[in-house]
């Protein structure tokens, strides 16, 4: 589980721990990471040498770990939009050119009802996608996140 | 002659036997299963029950408290008399509707709130404003909701009493109310929850039957239904593609599309699934709930299809429309032209327990919103005894049910789809702007709360107050009257939007910082799917586990 470099390096006592997804991601200086305003930065606060300031990139792990989280969930909002997407696009497609979805494919199936079917399909396949991809991708940070901060506070 | 009159002549004395023994015996279970212990009170178990379902029944649970009447009597009417339109508005729209549910909703919605919307929405705003503001807008949803389920009641009247006529119709809304009450105010969510999967059992079992009986008669054919169905209606191509329904002209275009915008939307809205989602263990359980509610209410759409269609092609508009104008026996004239007694009486039975669970559901998150956010925290301020907010529940329980069940006592000539698709729209236009912004909007701030909900509350109300569906056609509510301005009979497409720039509006001109702390601590109750335990305490911080390095991250 993790990288070996960065758990060899945890197991020294005096370093705080850093955190590591099941996964091998290392949370570290991830950009756009915003630090929670509970944090402490005490050397901030003391105003500190500027060579020995922290870079509060570095040293908040639960706002890496959170912004980690966000990341991987972005997949999930796009599939989101893209699903309704289609379901909007069918539905305008119905009102403005109603002869064009009423063109028969095969049979009695018209390109509506076979557009209506491909919908329900996407839909059942996105739910499993969803279950599948956050068992994998996000549930370990959530995991992660809650060995780091101790639960909900 | 009439379905009601054939039934009198011989077999409805049949159907009445069993059904009414099959009600005792559901309110007898749903008795039993409550009284068996008593520790109701203390943590949240009337609304919430024990928390201990697995994914795949609370799943059930929650197919079973979407799935309303509207779906079983009313919708394979409508497929069967206007083909496309019927299939993609009322079919098509509950299966996605799921996509915003479970990407979106399910999961922050269990780890933040408790019972209700309003608890979701006081975690990072102002509690007292936003509770009263969002319990008021709960409380409209679940009476708009409401009524139109109980008023669908009254279509069973003709199969089951083999009675037709108003008073007929009164007392079969009437029994149906009374056994509400009872449900809802003696066993809270614990008897809902039973009700709730003892009819999602029956509906997929009865959908599956009638689905069966259809294919068997097509030879195993879905396109053989569909061509039967198309020739029968008289329209031939034109069955099959849009247009039927909502007309060709622009107005009834938007019209349509209106409708569809909110039931899509407004589903991830409604305040009894939500409350449903919150009464199981873990954000994870929540995910696993909703993928098996949206599956089963996938199979569920596409049975009713088949038997809307199978309707259309074997019973025949004509005796559909001769029954009722709207469709709403289609599925019981199926059911007696498939298999006479036996399967009308299971299908009576079905639709009776689809109705109840429906209306037990939605009136239980009626009164959380009364009891739960307008008394203990908007009027008590969280003063309240348990015990006290629990016996007003049950009291607004009673209450509520009896004045929703004399209003649709009178009101049986309502238009049931005007209605339901307001209460849709009314949701997606208060609650689910208001739990986007919360869970996902940093910015956003308690003016801007209280504006969507009372703004989206007041607009939708008032655009359908203004609409043809209140008044000035021969299909609205006051046929009489004529004071509709505003062209639209659905007014989702203007008062979602409308929703969503009010919250934005608001958050903008409050001259109060949003506060960026609280928002900070639910994304991080969010992340690590700070599940509630007891929902009536607060979670307790515990302490990280110290180390030399702790220092500089302690929190």
């Amino acid at each position: 589980m993790g990288l070996p470099g960065v758990r060899a390096h945890a197991q020294d006592a005096s370093v705080p721990r850093r955190p590591v997804a099941p996964d091998g991601h290392v949370a570290l200086m991830t950009p756009r990471a915003t630090p929670h305003p509970d944090h402490r930065d005490p050397w901030h606060e003391l105003g500190g040498e500027p060579w020995n300031r922290r870079d509060e990139r570095v040293d908040d792990p639960v706002a890496d770990l959170l912004a980690l989280r966000g990341a991987r969930l972005r997949p999930v909002r796009s599939v989101t939009g893209a699903v309704l997407g289609l379901f909007l696009l069918n539905v305008v497609l119905a009102a403005l050119a109603p002869e064009f979805m009423g063109l028969v494919l095969i049979g009695r199936l018209s390109v509506g009802l076979a557009g209506g079917l491909a919908l329900c399909a996407a839909t059942a396949v996105a739910v499993h996608w969803y279950i599948r991809y956050c068992a994998s991708h996000v549930d370990p940070v959530t995991e992660e996140l809650k060995s780091h901060a101790g639960g909900a506070r | 002659m009439s379905l009601a009159l054939e039934l009198t002549a011989a077999p409805s004395f049949h159907v009445f036997t069993v059904f009414a023994p099959f009600v005792c015996c559901a309110l007898f279970l749903a008795v039993l299963v409550t009284t068996g212990d008593g520790a109701d009170g203390a943590d949240g178990g009337f609304y919430l029950g024990d928390r201990r379902l697995s994914p795949a029944r609370a799943g059930l649970a929650l197919f079973g408290s979407y799935m309303s009447a509207a779906t079983l009597l009313g919708t394979p009417g409508l497929v069967a008399l206007t083909g496309y339109d019927g299939m993609m508005i009322f079919l098509l729209g509950p299966v996605v509707s799921w996509i915003v549910i479970q990407f979106l909703i399910a999961e922050p919605y269990h780890s933040t709130g408790r019972f209700t919307v309003g608890d979701c929405l006081a975690r990072r705003l102002n509690p007292r404003p936003v509770h009263a503001a969002a319990g008021l807008a709960t409380l409209v949803i679940c009476l708009l909701y409401l009524i139109p389920q109980l008023v669908g009641a009254g279509a069973l009247a003709a199969p089951v009493l083999g009675l037709t006529g108003v008073a007929a119709e009164r007392s079969m809304v009437a029994a149906l109310g009374f056994v509400m009450i009872l449900y809802v105010a003696i066993g809270g969510m614990r008897a809902t929850t039973v009700v709730q999967l003892l009819k999602a059992g029956l509906l997929v079992g009865g959908g599956l039957l009638l689905a069966y009986r259809v294919l068997s008669e097509a030879g195993w054919n879905p396109g053989e239904v569909l061509h039967r169905a198309a020739v029968n209606s008289g329209a031939g191509d034109r069955f099959l593609n849009p247009g039927a329904a909502v007309g060709s002209d622009a107005v009834s275009r938007v019209d349509g599309l209106s409708l569809q915008l909110a039931i899509v939307l407004g589903a991830a809205g409604l305040p009894h699934l939500l409350m449903r989602i919150s009464a199981v263990p873990t954000a994870r359980a929540a995910r696993a709930t909703v993928r098996w509610a949206a599956l089963l209410t996938l199979a569920f759409c596409l049975m009713a299809a088949l038997i809307g269609l199978g309707a259309g092609a074997l019973v025949g508009p004509a005796r559909i429309t001769r029954e009722s104008p709207s469709g709403n026996t289609a599925t019981f004239l199926l059911a007696d032209q498939l298999g006479g007694t036996v399967l009308l009486t299971v299908i009576s039975c079905v639709a009776f327990m689809t109705i109840l669970a429906v209306v037990s559901g939605t009136t239980l998150a009626a009164c959380a919103a009364v009891a739960h956010d307008l008394y203990q925290a908007a009027f008590r301020q969280g003063r309240a005894p348990e015990t006290r907010e629990v016996g007003l529940a049950r009291t607004a329980a009673v209450l509520i049910g009896v004045i929703a069940t004399a209003l649709s006592m009178y009101a049986q000539d309502i238009n049931v789809t005007t209605l339901v698709a307001l209460a849709f729209a009314v949701a997606a236009s208060t609650v689910l702007p208001a739990l986007l912004y919360t869970l996902y909007w940093s910015g956003f701030t308690s003016r801007g709360a209280c504006w969507t909900l009372y703004g989206g509350l007041v607009s939708s109300l008032t655009l359908w107050a203004l609409s043809p569906g209140l008044s000035g056609s021969s299909t609205s509510l006051l046929p009489a009257a004529d004071f509709a301005v505003f062209p639209l009979r659905y007014c989702g497409i203007v008062s979602i939007p409308l929703g969503f720039l009010l919250g934005w509006l608001g958050s903008f001109l409050d001259r109060r910082p949003p506060d960026v702390r609280k928002f900070a601590d639910l994304q991080h109750r969010v992340a690590v799917e700070g599940a509630i335990g007891s929902p009536r305490a607060e979670p307790v911080a515990r302490a990280t586990p110290a180390g030399p390095g702790s220092f500089f991250t302690a929190r």
